[in-house]
């Protein structure tokens, strides 16, 4: 949101209004990731992958790999509000099957 | 709280819509994509001045391209992302606290922008709509477009706020910028045009050319520029024109809503562009701008040169588009001529001002209209009444307009008297209300100019004295012009009153005036004896100071055509007026720099000079004494060259006074004097021995009579006034005037006594006064 710049600026010697048609930021893209914990199986976190962000097996366990080892993994980057909701469904997946998996978003 | 049955469609269309591309979540981008089919919120996009189409264009790029799909056909269930469900529930958040009931689409848009980093807002904003845009329609604009169609919404009501860049408008230009004339000839909202046949040739000949084809019509307001249009408009409805332009369409550009509303730069240049190109599309189209003038500098910037008209300029040129124009001589010249390379692109149209004869007939073909508007009838004299009348009483204005709107104005004043009053509008009627428009009495409009003439001769001789022969020459050749055996292409008369100062010459054109109860202008030749001073009679030329502005002349005639026009001391003048000066008598027009002809048909030109006087004064020496006579006339001859000798109607001049003539004129401003004191009650009377000083002292050979106002001045007036203040006469009385050893006395008396023949009224003379 731009709010001032959207108005249209007047000349002082008068004349006609020229509209500064505001640059619009771009807005941003969202990393959605993984973190590792202890207690979550490398076997959930393959299937989340799968489901959630449509991964295939391989792709799946590149990234649970990286989890593993690195701490975070990269999910896929999104809209934010996607980015946001997948967050929500994956804690909300993990806690019902009684895994402490962390998921968070974090923008570019 | 609940979702309009629309905003639920809408929802419901967004979450397939996500099915269909493949998506599992609904995101605010698919609801946006919903909504736009929504007919609500499409007008609050169009009105916040969205390009839908665009905007269409860049929501199923965006959907293609950045949200991934799934994997293996259309997901099982779709699953409305966290910020699309917060931007239902904010919309209702901030309805139930306003304490309304529905949600509908615009409010979902609103909280649509409070959701960051979202690309749906991004894309609204990238196509200049901000939060306020449709917060502000939704405030102000929803409930007249309820139910509306989009496109209806948008261009119907002519708010200032969305009307800048509205497609609808621009879709379809012609119908938003212009007025179909055709259509309106169709629906009979056209009066018919009478005569005009001439310049109707002309324009369907310039119609007709290839390139150029663009006519102009160059009037003064009122002489119905606009009116030709029209004829001819609702002459190719009728299909009575020839084949050229049958079937043609004229299209009025109305400036007015083609200005309104733009509010940025740019706005203006796309709509008349708009315009440009649907009639380009259309051959057989005809641009029609009233007021041309009006185009130059229409949309340009402070400083810049792009205007309207330079955006008209090729499209005029290259005959793909035919434009009528038409402006006023004064719009013309001020405008027009500077703009060289718009003015020749069209083909000037002089529209002359119709003859009475002609207004007659234009009245004629329109009394129809104005009987069935107003429920009367007009007869045909209250018809020629009107005609005589506008021509010669409402001269600030032109035939035939002046004239229709006298007949139009004596339909409402009997309109006015009700249902009980008259249905027949007479001349009478049309008198009254042409004295009220000129703002003169009413009795003067009657004034009968005949029975004027008839008694012009003793008129002028009851207060010219001792120039009878002068007069005589003058009356007739006045009534031979009223006869109508003169030239009707000259003035009334053009007469050159020479002899020496003080006999009577401007008296007489004073007099002449008065008693033809027509208007008196007089210029006195003195002021214009430079040669540059002639620009100030006719206008300066271009380039120089007071160009816009017309010249004193042709002004002063223009305003009061029926006029005795008085060139005062004329051989004063520069040579260069003389010129001027020719070509009034032998036509009777003079065209200033404005190109506005004046016209001196009615007009009585009356010249004076006391060329040859002093030859005539001259005494001669030797045998034979007396006046120089032929002398005078050399003067003459050498001064005014033979083509304005040739062009005076008569030279008639004027005899020195004799001393009988000046005992009348002695008589004259006795009478004048005892006017004035009859106000103060105070009555005066001559005596003969006074009457002689007077006579005698109020003469001279070089300066004729005008010596005698002096002396009456000094030698009766400022007594008397004395007397009247503070004197015998303060209460009013009776006064004789004698003369003792060429010395004025006064005697006061009682009660007036006439004793000599030259008495005067006596009313309430003064009764204690009394002297010696």
């Amino acid at each position: 949101m731009v709010p001032d710049d959207s108005k249209p600026r007047f000349h002082e010697e008068g004349g006609l209004a020229t509209a500064h048609r505001p640059k619009v930021k771009q807005p941003r893209l969202y990393r959605v990731l993984l973190h590792n914990d202890d207690y979550t199986t490398m076997e959930f976190v393959v299937q989340v992958l799968m489901s959630f962000f449509h991964k295939d097996e391989t792709e799946a366990t590149q990234i649970m790999l990286a989890v593993h080892r690195q701490g975070v993994g990269l999910c896929g980057r999104f809209t934010r509000e996607i980015a946001e909701t997948k967050v929500a469904q994956v804690i909300d997946h993990a806690r019902k099957n009684g895994f402490p998996l962390m998921c968070s978003m974090e923008a570019e | 709280m609940k979702l309009s049955p629309e905003l639920e469609i809408s929802i419901q269309v967004a979450l397939g819509e996500a099915a269909r591309r493949g998506h599992d979540l609904a995101t605010l981008e698919h609801l946006l994509y919903a909504l736009i089919h929504d007919a609500e919120t499409q007008a609050a996009l169009l009105h916040s001045g969205a390009n839908l189409d665009q905007l269409k264009k860049s929501l199923d790029r965006f959907l293609d391209k950045e949200i991934p799909k799934i994997p293996g056909g259309p997901p099982t269930q779709v699953t409305p992302t966290l910020a699309f469900q917060r931007a239902i529930q904010l919309a209702a958040l901030q309805l139930s606290s306003a304490g309304k009931r529905e949600i509908r689409g615009p409010h979902v848009l609103v909280a649509m922008f409070d959701e960051p980093d979202s690309h749906a807002a991004h894309m609204l904003e990238e196509q200049g709509i901000s939060r306020l845009d449709v917060v502000t329609f939704i405030s102000h604009g929803l409930s007249q477009v309820n139910g509306q169609s989009p496109s209806g919404g948008g261009s119907e009501q002519p708010d200032e706020e969305g009307e800048a860049a509205s497609p609808a408008m621009l879709k379809n230009p012609l119908e938003a910028f212009c007025t179909d004339l055709n259509a309106r000839a169709a629906r009979g909202e056209i009066d018919p045009l009478i005569g005009r046949t001439r310049e109707l040739e002309r324009t369907v000949h310039v119609l007709s050319r290839r390139r150029k084809n663009n006519p102009l019509f160059v009037g003064d307001s009122g002489v119905g520029k606009t009116a030709i249009v029209e004829g001819l408009a609702r002459r190719i409805h009728e299909g009575n024109v020839p084949d050229p332009i049958k079937g043609a369409t004229i299209y009025l550009l109305d400036m007015g809503t083609l200005l309104a509303g733009t509010k940025f730069r740019g706005d203006f240049e796309a709509r008349l562009k708009a315009v440009l190109k649907a009639l380009e599309g259309k051959p057989q189209a005809i641009l029609f701008i009233d007021e041309l003038h009006t185009v130059i500098g229409a949309g340009a910037t402070t400083g810049g040169t792009m205007d309207a008209s330079n955006l008209l300029k090729p499209v005029l040129g290259s005959g793909k588009l035919r434009c009528i124009g038409s402006t006023t001589f004064q719009e013309y010249r001020s405008h027009l001529e500077r703009d060289r390379a718009l003015a020749r692109r069209f083909q000037k149209i002089e529209v002359g001002e119709p003859s009475i004869d002609e207004t007659r007939k234009i009245l004629k073909g329109l009394l129809g209209h104005y009987e069935e508007f107003h429920g009367v009838t007009y007869t045909p004299k209250a018809v020629r009444a009107a005609a005589d009348l506008a021509g010669r009483l409402l001269r600030d204005r032109k035939l035939p307009d002046s004239a229709i709107d006298l007949i139009d104005e004596a339909g409402a004043m009997l309109k006015l008297l009700g249902p009980s009053g008259r249905k027949r509008v007479r001349s009478k009627d049309v008198e009254i209300v042409a004295a009220r428009l000129a703002q003169i009495p009413p009795q003067t409009v009657t004034h009968d100019v005949r029975e004027s003439i008839r008694r012009l001769e003793p008129d002028l001789k009851s207060v010219i004295f001792g120039q009878d022969e002068a007069l005589s020459r003058l009356v007739a050749a006045i009534k031979m012009s009223r006869s109508g055996l003169a030239s009707p292409e000259k003035p009334i008369g053009s007469f050159l009153f020479t002899g020496p100062t003080g006999v009577g010459k401007t008296e007489v054109a004073k007099q002449l005036a008065r008693t033809l109860g027509i208007g008196f202008v007089r210029f006195d030749m003195s002021e214009y004896m430079e040669r540059h001073t002639v620009s100030r009679l006719v206008g300066a030329p271009p380039g120089y100071v007071g160009f816009d502005q017309g010249g004193l002349l042709t002004e002063a005639i223009t305003k009061t055509p029926h006029a005795v026009l008085l060139l005062d001391e004329i051989e004063k003048a520069h040579p260069d007026v003389f010129n001027v000066l020719l070509q009034i008598m032998d036509h009777g027009t003079l065209t200033d720099t404005n190109g506005k002809r004046a016209d001196f048909r009615n007009v009585l030109l009356i010249m004076t000079s006391n060329v040859g006087a002093r030859e005539m004064a001259r005494q001669r020496l030797g045998f034979g004494g007396g006046l120089a006579v032929g002398e005078d006339d050399k003067a003459y001859r050498n001064l005014f060259s033979p083509e304005f000798r040739n062009r005076l109607d008569a030279k008639i001049g004027f005899l020195a006074l004799s001393p009988d003539v000046m005992l009348k004129i002695v008589d004259k401003y006795t009478k004048e004097l005892a006017e004035q004191l009859l106000v103060k009650n105070v009555t005066i009377q001559m005596t003969e021995a006074a009457r002689a000083h007077f006579a005698e002292k109020g003469h001279d050979p070089r300066f004729g009579a005008r010596p005698l106002v002096r002396v009456f001045q000094d030698e009766l007036k400022r007594p008397l006034a004395e007397e009247l203040l503070f004197g015998r006469l303060a209460k009013g009385g009776h006064v004789i005037v004698d003369v003792v050893n060429s010395k004025v006395e006064f005697r006061f008396e009682l009660s007036p006594d006439p004793p000599t023949s030259h008495d005067l009224p006596d009313q309430g003379s003064g009764k204690e006064n009394s002297c010696r």
